[in-house]
């Protein structure tokens, strides 16, 4: 993977420390969005011919339903943040004001805060569900368990990434 | 923490909105940090007292039992 992939996906916590610098991060976001669009799209257009032409006949009727409707939803967002990352950038401004209330030091404070509240009880709450779906459905109970594991190895990958940076 | 900002600033006649501009928060950051709701960072510190032309001790005073 390029840095610069590296630093998109990872560098939520890099404080732009002006408005220049936040100017070009929005412009590499917009490139993400782009991609965003293209693959809404690609969802969105599988998902509508497989409902008419079932290339896909492993893919029911819900199936096609799900994935045109995730697809239109990508393009709607991606199209919502396109025009806003434009208005943003047109307007120094309004780039300055939003770029305080982005990156207000209290506000990224409190995000971490319920980053951690939100880990801690979605964890306890997948645990719960896993122990007491095991009584019913091995499905749900596999699905829960790979929940749980998956958290933990992501936890773990990322404090191993955090720790080589800081 | 304790803090001096809203007596500094109330002296210099400075409103929440003109410091938060000077320092790069919201004015709810200073209303916080007035309110002794929220410790300020190293870096905000250093602006606060930058702003008030103080060293950031003459701002921000540390008590010995404080945990972060």
């Amino acid at each position: 993977m390029k840095p610069c992939m590296m630093r998109d996906l990872f560098g939520a916590w890099n404080i732009p420390a002006n408005d220049e610098e936040y100017a070009r991060m929005i412009r590499r976001k917009t490139k993400w969005l782009y991609g965003l669009l293209v693959f809404g799209a690609i969802l969105l257009t599988l998902g509508v011919l497989n409902e008419y032409l079932a290339f896909f006949p492993a893919a029911d009727s819900f199936s096609d339903g799900v994935y045109s409707g995730v697809g239109a939803g990508f393009c709607v967002a991606a199209i919502v943040f396109l025009f806003k990352n434009k208005k943003l950038l047109g307007d120094a401004g309004m780039l300055h004001v939003k770029r305080i209330e982005e990156y207000d030091e209290r506000k990224i404070e409190i995000t971490r805060k319920v980053a951690v509240t939100t880990f801690t009880i979605f964890s306890v709450i997948l645990f719960t569900a896993a122990m007491i779906a095991g009584f019913f459905s091995r499905t749900v109970f596999y699905c829960c368990y790979l929940g749980i594991l998956l958290l933990a190895l992501i936890f773990i990958a990322v404090t191993h990434y955090y720790n080589k940076r800081m | 923490m304790k803090n001096r900002i809203q007596e500094l600033r109330k002296a210099g006649k400075v409103t929440q909105a003109e410091l938060a501009e000077a320092v790069d928060v919201t004015r709810q950051t200073i209303i916080s940090l007035e309110n002794g709701r929220y410790n300020a960072s190293l870096v905000l510190a250093h602006k606060v007292a930058q702003f008030f032309q103080l060293t950031i001790e003459e701002v921000f005073i540390f008590e010995e039992d404080e945990n972060l």
